[in-house]
């Protein structure tokens, strides 16, 4: 595949800080497709959020986004992309209208109609000061202001975390129905891997600064499953196939990225199960490493 | 550029109206008060100059530049566009200033010493040398920065003094300085000498800016 046809695309991130390394950071990003960056709290992925916004400086790697440099070419690479951000850099005194109107004439492409008509959409009224917006509707005017700059990306850091689950869809909805438009696409990092099941197309996973996996959602849900069975579970020759091992008494389990071999292999001497995001999130975070 | 200018405009109306208000009328007042155009110019530029970097100080502080930096412009254009804020800003208010400190009954400046190209160059070097120390340090350390600043001039103040005990002929030394500049203004003529002024004034300008970009361009937020 062509660098163009990716949205993002990242090789070999990195970024240190005193308690804190990305390491080798890779991933890339279809144009056209849904991609959720999961991990656990502190895994990393608001800095690879700001790092692809240049909110913070990388130390080495390359991240490029339609087949442009980030940093070389700045302008243009934000130009195309809608930002939401965990907590908006907005002032909280201002009137959504006032906060709009310092934004807006940075696009070229400002859609004074299409902003209006999602204010309307959103229930957000223009007059109304930022500080007194809940958190949902914070998020609905962020992304009000992404969408109405006609972005061919959309990166969002935690957009639903905090949210009820009503809101919660109807973002999901409004992410669904941005990718209508051809060639649009959506990175947006969550710890709530229910609301990507439902509509990412590739998942990356990211603990301790490092990529864990990126693919398809379908691929991980069909390769990653749960096994849990007896001790015998933690013999030797199946340390490489098993991951995140929890023991318990007489119960070990863990999650497997061989679901095929590990039916092959304890098929009959133990359960293996489906395993969703959350397990192979909670297994790979909270597990002990291999078997 | 100017889309920053407006920006911060726009999202510190509020307090550049009350501030730009209050500064001016008081400067303006103070400054009736004056018999020294050149302490004048002093209070001026560092009262001007603070209600200019008051909204980045205030950015930093509520963590609110991300939405600059989100924005589809390079660091060294936000740092361009602070500097045409303050600049516009400063000038903004010493021209409401001088306007009070003109119409103030009594006033110990006059029209002509008020608006002497002297103090007028007297002026534009001390904004432009506050500007050019507060800038970077506002861009690296934010409030801070400030702190950092009048901290550094209160020692600096102390040192001088203590020079002054210890060298006897520092007031010549400054005197003489002092003759150079006036003697060189006469050899010029005073049109190259105010042109001359107003080149290093914007190489200092030129040279903060660079350094502002530079600091900025090395932080994370």
């Amino acid at each position: 595949m062509a660098t163009v046809d990716y949205a993002i695309e990242i090789k070999g991130l990195s970024k240190s800080y005193k308690d804190f390394k990305l390491k080798d950071v890779s991933f890339a990003l279809p144009k056209g497709t849904i991609m959720g960056l999961i991990g656990p709290n502190g895994a990393g992925k608001t800095t690879v959020i700001k790092l692809i916004l240049s909110l913070l400086r990388r130390e080495g790697g390359e991240i490029r986004v339609f087949g442009r440099d980030n940093r070389e070419d700045e302008v243009e690479v934000k130009r195309r992309i809608g930002f939401v951000h965990d907590t908006p850099f907005f002032y909280d005194h201002m009137t959504c209208r006032r906060l709009k109107d310092s934004v807006a004439p940075f696009y070229r492409e400002w859609d004074e109609a299409l902003f209006r008509r999602l204010m309307e959409e959103f229930d957000l009224p223009l007059g109304k000061r930022f500080s007194r917006l809940s958190r949902g509707m914070k998020m609905k005017f962020s992304l009000a202001l992404a969408l109405s700059h006609d972005a061919d990306l959309l990166v969002l850091d935690e957009p639903t975390s905090g949210l009820d689950p009503v809101f919660r869809r109807e973002l999901l909805g409004r992410l669904s129905a941005f990718l209508q438009d051809a060639g649009k696409s959506v990175l947006f990092s969550t710890h709530i891997t229910t609301d990507l099941e439902r509509i990412a197309d590739f998942v990356t996973f990211i603990r301790d600064g490092a990529v864990v996996f990126s693919s398809a959602k379908d691929e991980i849900l069909e390769r990653w499953a749960v096994v849990k069975g007896g001790p015998e579970l933690l013999a030797d020759e199946h340390k490489r196939l098993l991951q995140g091992v929890r023991k318990r008494e007489f119960v070990v389990q863990a999650v497997t990225g061989d679901a095929a071999e590990a039916k092959r292999r304890f098929g009959k001497t133990a359960v293996i199960e489906r395993a969703s995001l959350e397990d192979i999130m909670f297994y790979l975070t909270r597990g002990n490493g291999h078997a | 550029m100017f889309k920053f200018v407006l920006k911060d405009f726009f999202l510190h109306k509020k307090y550049i109206l009350s501030l730009g208000i209050l500064y001016p009328l008081y400067v303006g007042w103070f400054g009736s008060r004056l018999h020294n155009p050149t302490v004048y110019a002093l209070i001026a530029a560092f009262m001007y100059m603070i209600v200019a970097l008051f909204p980045y100080t205030r950015e930093d502080k509520l963590k609110a530049v991300g939405l600059s930096l989100s924005l589809p412009a390079t660091r060294r254009e936000i740092i361009l566009g602070r500097f045409l804020t303050s600049w516009t800003l400063m000038i903004g208010l010493w021209i409401l200033g001088t306007a009070v400190a003109l119409f103030i009954p009594g006033g110990k400046l006059g029209a002509s010493k008020l608006l002497g190209l002297g103090t007028i160059l007297t002026i534009l070097a001390y904004m432009t040398a506050f500007l050019a120390a507060f800038m970077p340090l506002v861009v690296r350390f934010g409030m801070v920065g400030i702190m950092i600043f009048l901290v550094a001039m209160q020692v600096l103040g102390i040192v001088a003094m203590l020079l002054r005990a210890r060298i006897r002929n520092l007031k010549v030394i400054i005197g003489s300085v002092g003759r150079g500049v006036a003697a060189a203004q006469e050899a010029l003529g005073p049109a190259v000498a105010a042109a001359a002024v107003l080149i290093v004034l914007l190489i200092v300008n030129y040279a903060s800016f660079e350094l502002s970009a530079f600091l900025f361009k090395r932080k994370d937020y």
